[in-house]
C-alpha cells in the first residue's frame, strides 16, 4: 500500500463527532478548511501529527460550537444535549446527597472495574510470547498413574529432546530448558558477587521465547557453550554498567557448574515471561558438565517442541502418548502429552492427567467480581433516579406537553447518565492512582494505568456501557409517564417502579451477601492451611546452600556450628523443604508390580539428625541413628511408602534405590509439599554430599544467634554472602496465590458492602422523607420513637434478610467449587453462613437505623404545617 | 444604544482578513495570523471570531470555490466591509492618539 496512491484520510471519528454537531451549512465551510490544513499538516508534521491536530481542532470546534457559538450554525442535538446537561446539573445541585450518593457509588465501581482490569488484562497477556516461532509452541508433560490418581510433571528424562527431534518428522526443532530452582549460583568479577537462578537452554531459545537483548547478539549468543548472557541488573552489580559487560570473563561458582564463563549477551527481563532467571547458558555446557545426563535414567529438563505447521494435535498426541515405552530405563505408567505453552500459565493445573484451569478461575472469578460490582453500583443509580422521579416528574409532563418524543426523553436520561459515569470515572481514575501501589504489592505486579496498552478504548467501553445499563431503567420508566397525570404531579396509578426497586435492592444485597460468604471461606481456609499441622515442626529452621570449603568439609562446620549458643541442632540436608524435594522413579522391591516402577518417591538425603529435627513422628522401627553402621545403607519411610511397598511387615525388607537400602523405620505422614498436594511417598537416607545445610534454632535472641552464624560461614567462606531462608517461610509462600486472593476477595467484598449501603442509604432517606407528615402524626398520637425507627427499618430489613437467605445457597456451591482445589480443605459449616449473614444484616441495619434515628428527631410542628 | 465593540482578538482576524484580500478563508487566515502572533490558534475559536465580526456587519462571506476535488464541499471566503475598515480605523485612531499622548519620559523607556 503506497501513501500515493491512495491519500491519507482525516481520523473518521472526529469527522463523524464533527457531522453530528454541526448544522449542514457550516459543516461543509468547516470540513473544507479542515481538510486543508490536514493536507498542509501532513506536509509539514507528517501523518499521525496531522491527524491529531485534526481531531483537536474539531474537538475545539465543537466546545466553541456548545459555549460561544451561534445556534444557526449547530444542529438541533447540540441544543438539546447543551440544554439536558443544564437540567442535569440543575438537578444534581439540587439533589445534592443524591448525586454524591451516585458519583461516590459510580465512582467506586469503576475504580474496582478498572483495577480488576488491569489485573486481569496483564494475567491474560504473560507468557504469550510472541515470537517468530510462539504460535507452534508446546510442551511436552508428563503424566504418571499412581495408585492415588494420575501425576502430572513437567520434568522428562534429559536425552529426550534430541531424541524426539530426530525421531518424531512433525517435530521442527525442540528446546531442552534445565531449570535449576533449588539452587542458586554465584557469579562474580573481581570483588562483586551476586546470587545468579541460572537456566540453560537448547540453542533455538529466542526463536519462541522473547528476550530484549540491551547488547550483544541473540543469534550468536550460544555459538560458544561457555557464553553466558546475563540480565542487566546483574551486568550493573558486576560491572557497574550494562555497555561493557560484552566479552568479559565472569566466574561461576555452582555445584557442577564451575568456571570462567565469558559474556556473549545482556538482555532486559520481560515482565509477560513467567519463567524466572537471571542468567542463561547452553544446554550443552549442561551436558559437558554434567555427561551422566544423556542417560535416559536421568530426568529434570523440561522438553519444548516446536511442531511444523499443519500438525494435528490429537493425532501427535496420540503418537507421543507411549513414546517413553521404548526407552530403556521407563516405565509403563508414565505417559507423554503435548500442550500449548501459551495456554500453560492459565490452563497449568492438571487433573486426571488433563490441563484445566488455574490461574485462569481467579481470571475468571475477578472478571466477574468486577461485574458485579459495577452492576452494583448500576442499580443504585437505577434506584435512586426511579426514585427521584416523583420529584421531577413536572419536568417530564411539560415536555411531553409540549410534544417532546418518547425518544428524545430516553436520551436525556442516557445523556445524563453518561454524564455521571464520566464524572465519576475522573473520579475513578484519582482513586486508582491512589490505590495503585497497594494493588501492586497485595497482586505482586507492576501494573500502571498509563503504561498498558490499549487501556484507554476498553475503559471508555466500560464507562459508557455502565451509563448505558444505567440509564436505560429510568429513561424507559420515566418516559413511560402518563402526560396529564404527570402534570397534576401524579405518578402512574399501579406502576410497578416501587417493587421492581425492591428487587434490585433484593439482588444488590444477595451480591454483597455472597461475596462477605466468599471472603470469609476464603479467609477460614488460608488460616486453616497455614495453621495446619503439617505433621512436623517448621519453625526456628533455617537451611542455607553449602558453598566453597563448605562442600569440602561440612562436618568440621556442622560441629562448629552446634557449638554456638543458642542453636539447637545442625545438619547437612539436600533438597529444600516447601520448595522443592527431591525426588526419583525406577525404584525396585521384591514383588513389585513392574507398572510400580515409574511411582516417583520424594526424599531427604543429609544427616543423622534431619528426622528428629523435623520433629517427624516415629510410628514403628527406629531412626537413622550413629549407634548403628550399617545405617548408611538404611532408609527410614513414610506411611504411605509404606503403603505402596505392600509389605505386611516392610521394616527390614529392602528398596532398590540403585543400591539396595535395608528400611529401618516407618514414620508417620507429613506434609513436605504444600497442601495442594497428597502427600506422596517419602523416605529419609544418608548422604554427606546433600546441598543444604539445616540448622534448628532455639526460641530466643535468635538474630544474635544468626549473626554468630553468619560470622563463622564468612570465617569459613570469605566472599559468599550468608543466605539464609526460614522453612517456614517456604511455606508461606506456596500460599502466596491464595493469600493474594483473599485479600483481594476481602477488599472487593467490602466494596460491594460500601456500595449496597450508600444506596440503601439514599433510598431509606428517601423514603423516610416522603413519610414524615406520618411521622408527625404518630408522635403526635403518642408513638414512641422506638416504634417508628422499627416500622420505618422493618420494610428495608425483610428485603435484606430475603437477599441474605438467597446468597446463602448461591455462596455455598462458589465456595464448594474453590474449596474442590485443595487437597486439604475445610468443612462448610453453618458457622461461616451464619456469620456471613449477620455481618451483612448489621451493616444494613446500621445503615437504616442511622437514617431512621434522624427521621424521627424532626420537629413536628413545622412539618406538620408544611405543604 | 450600546457602542458596538472590537475585541482585541477580532481585530486581529479583521485586520488579516483585509491583508488576505481575497484569499480569506478559515485555513489562510488562521495560519497567517499563527505567523504573526507565533502561537497556536484553534479554528474553533476563529470561527467564533468571524461569526461574531459577520453579525456586526465588519465581513461578509461569500461561498466560493466549489470544486469536484472536494465533493462539492463550500469554501467560506470572507471579506472586509466598508463599515469594517470605518471600525478598524476608529481603533487605530484612538490608539495612536493615546499613544501620542504618551510623556517623553515614558517613550524613553523604549531607548534604554
Amino acid at each position: 500500500m503506497s501513501r500515493k496512491n491512495k491519500s491519507p484520510r482525516p481520523p473518521r471519528f472526529a469527522k463523524w463527532l464533527l457531522e453530528s454537531f454541526c448544522s449542514y451549512d457550516f459543516l461543509s465551510t468547516a470540513l473544507w478548511d479542515l481538510e486543508e490544513l490536514f493536507h498542509h499538516n501532513i506536509k509539514v508534521k507528517g501523518l499521525s501529527k496531522a491527524r491529531f491536530f485534526y481531531t483537536m481542532e474539531v474537538l475545539g470546534i465543537i466546545i466553541h460550537l456548545f459555549f460561544k457559538g451561534k445556534s444557526q450554525y449547530s444542529t438541533n442535538k447540540t441544543a438539546m444535549l447543551k440544554h439536558n446537561l443544564l437540567i442535569s446539573i440543575r438537578s444534581f445541585k439540587r439533589f445534592k446527597s443524591t448525586f454524591l450518593i451516585n458519583l461516590f457509588g459510580l465512582a467506586i465501581g469503576l475504580a474496582s472495574a478498572l483495577l480488576i482490569y488491569l489485573w486481569v488484562n496483564d494475567e491474560l497477556h504473560m507468557d504469550q510470547l510472541g515470537e517468530k516461532d510462539s504460535d507452534r509452541h508446546y510442551q511436552i508433560l508428563v503424566n504418571t498413574a499412581h495408585p492415588s490418581g494420575i501425576q502430572t510433571k513437567t520434568m522428562a528424562p534429559t536425552p529426550m529432546s534430541q531424541a524426539m527431534a530426530s525421531e518424531l518428522p512433525e517435530i521442527d526443532y525442540t528446546i531442552p530448558i534445565v531449570n535449576v530452582k533449588f539452587y542458586q549460583g554465584i557469579l562474580s568479577y573481581k570483588n562483586q558477587y551476586v546470587r545468579a537462578q541460572q537456566l540453560f537452554v537448547g540453542s533455538r531459545y529466542f526463536d519462541v521465547f522473547p528476550c530484549d537483548f540491551v547488547s550483544g547478539n541473540k543469534e550468536t549468543a550460544f555459538d560458544d557453550k561457555n557464553g553466558i548472557t546475563i540480565s542487566e541488573s546483574m551486568a550493573i552489580s558486576l560491572f557497574g554498567n550494562s555497555a561493557n559487560a560484552i566479552g568479559q570473563t565472569v566466574d561461576f561458582k555452582s555445584v557442577n557448574f564451575n568456571g570462567p564463563y565469558t559474556v556473549s549477551g545482556v538482555f532486559r527481563p520481560d515482565k509477560n515471561i513467567s519463567l524466572d532467571f537471571d542468567i542463561l547458558m547452553s544446554f550443552d555446557q549442561f551436558l559437558t558438565a554434567r555427561p551422566e545426563m544423556k542417560k535416559w535414567y536421568n530426568g529434570g529438563t523440561e522438553t519444548h517442541l516446536v511442531l511444523k505447521e499443519g500438525v494435528d494435535i490429537e493425532l501427535f498426541n496420540s503418537k507421543i502418548k507411549d513414546y517413553l515405552h521404548t526407552k530403556e530405563f521407563q516405565s509403563k505408567s508414565q505417559t507423554l502429552f503435548i500442550q500449548k505453552y501459551t495456554d500453560r500459565y492459565l490452563y497449568g493445573q492438571y487433573v486426571n492427567g488433563e490441563p484445566t484451569a488455574g490461574r485462569m478461575v481467579n481470571v475468571r472469578i475477578f472478571s466477574l467480581i468486577a461485574i458485579v460490582v459495577l452492576v452494583i453500583a448500576c442499580i443504585n443509580y437505577m434506584n435512586l433516579s426511579t426514585a427521584q422521579a416523583s420529584r421531577r416528574i413536572k419536568e417530564i409532563g411539560i415536555k411531553k406537553a409540549v410534544g417532546a418524543q418518547r425518544r428524545s426523553l430516553v436520551y436525556q436520561h442516557f445523556a445524563e447518565s453518561i454524564f455521571m459515569t464520566s464524572l465519576s470515572l475522573i473520579l475513578s481514575v484519582g482513586i486508582v492512582l491512589l490505590l495503585l501501589p497497594k494493588f501492586n504489592e497485595i497482586t505482586a505486579k507492576d501494573l500502571s494505568i498509563f503504561g498498558a496498552s490499549g487501556v484507554i478504548l476498553p475503559v471508555l467501553g466500560i464507562t459508557l456501557l455502565t451509563g448505558l445499563v444505567s440509564g436505560i431503567y429510568p429513561g424507559i420508566y420515566l418516559s413511560g409517564f402518563n402526560t396529564v397525570l404527570a402534570l397534576k404531579g401524579k405518578l402512574n396509578p399501579g406502576s410497578g417502579a416501587l417493587s421492581l426497586r425492591k428487587v434490585l435492592v433484593v439482588f444488590q444485597f444477595m451480591i454483597s451477601a455472597t461475596l462477605i460468604i466468599s471472603a470469609v471461606v476464603i479467609h477460614s481456609q488460608i488460616n486453616f492451611v497455614q495453621q495446619f499441622n503439617l505433621g512436623y515442626d517448621t519453625e526456628h529452621l533455617i537451611s542455607f546452600q553449602k558453598e566453597g570449603k563448605l562442600r569440602d568439609s561440612p562436618e568440621i562446620f556442622i560441629q562448629e556450628v552446634k557449638n554456638i549458643p543458642g542453636v539447637a541442632n545442625a545438619s547437612s540436608m539436600g533438597g529444600n523443604l516447601g520448595i522443592k524435594v527431591s525426588s526419583r522413579y525406577n525404584l525396585e522391591w521384591k514383588g513389585q508390580n513392574p507398572d510400580d516402577k515409574g511411582i516417583w518417591f520424594h526424599f531427604v538425603d543429609g544427616g543423622y539428625d534431619i528426622a528428629e529435627m523435623l520433629g517427624v513422628e516415629l510410628k514403628s522401627g527406629r531412626l537413622l541413628s550413629t549407634d548403628f553402621p550399617s545405617d548408611k545403607k538404611a532408609i527410614v519411610i513414610n506411611e504411605t511408602a509404606a503403603e505402596v511397598l505392600g509389605f505386611d511387615n516392610p521394616i527390614g525388607e529392602k528398596l532398590y534405590v540403585g543400591p539396595a537400602y535395608t528400611i529401618v523405620g516407618i514414620i508417620k505422614d507429613f506434609h513436605f509439599q504444600g497442601m495442594h498436594e497428597k502427600i506422596q511417598p517419602f523416605f529419609f537416607r544418608l548422604d554427606s554430599g546433600s546441598r543444604n545445610i539445616m540448622v534448628k534454632l532455639s526460641g530466643d535472641n535468635q538474630a544474635k544467634t544468626l549473626k554468630k552464624i553468619e560470622a563463622l560461614h564468612s570465617s569459613f567462606n570469605p566472599g559468599y554472602p550468608f543466605e539464609f531462608r526460614f522453612i517456614d517461610d517456604n511455606y508461606q509462600k506456596l500460599y502466596d496465590e491464595e493469600r493474594r486472593i483473599s485479600s483481594l476477595s476481602d477488599y472487593f467484598a467490602m466494596v460491594a458492602i460500601v456500595i449496597s449501603c450508600l444506596g440503601l442509604l439514599a433510598l431509606t432517606a428517601f423514603s423516610t422523607q416522603r413519610r414524615f407528615k406520618e411521622i408527625a402524626i404518630r408522635k403526635v398520637l403518642g408513638s414512641k420513637n422506638s416504634g417508628i425507627i422499627h416500622l420505618l427499618s422493618k420494610e428495608f430489613l425483610i428485603l435484606i434478610a430475603i437477599a441474605i437467605t438467597a446468597a446463602l445457597p448461591i455462596g455455598y456451591y462458589l465456595m464448594k467449587d474453590w474449596l474442590d482445589g485443595f487437597a486439604f480443605r475445610i468443612d462448610l459449616q453453618p458457622f461461616y453462613f451464619i456469620l456471613s449473614g449477620l455481618i451483612m444484616l448489621i451493616v444494613a441495619w446500621l445503615t437504616i437505623a442511622a437514617q431512621t434515628a434522624k427521621s424521627v428527631k424532626i420537629n413536628i410542628t413545622d412539618s406538620l404545617r408544611s405543604e | 444604544m450600546k457602542k458596538i465593540t472590537l475585541g482585541a482578538f477580532e481585530e486581529l482576524v479583521l485586520l488579516t482578513a483585509g491583508v488576505l484580500q481575497d484569499n480569506a478563508y478559515g485555513v489562510t487566515i488562521k495560519l497567517e495570523l499563527e505567523r504573526q502572533l507565533k502561537k497556536k490558534i484553534s479554528l474553533g475559536s476563529l470561527y467564533s471570531a468571524l461569526q461574531r465580526l459577520e453579525d456586526k456587519g465588519w465581513v461578509n462571506s461569500r461561498i466560493g470555490g466549489i470544486t469536484e476535488k472536494q465533493g462539492g464541499r463550500r469554501k467560506q471566503y470572507y471579506d472586509i466591509t466598508k463599515e469594517g475598515m470605518m471600525a478598524l480605523d476608529e481603533v487605530r485612531a484612538m490608539r495612536n492618539g493615546l499613544f501620542n499622548r504618551l510623556p517623553n519620559a515614558k517613550l524613553d523607556l523604549l531607548k534604554s
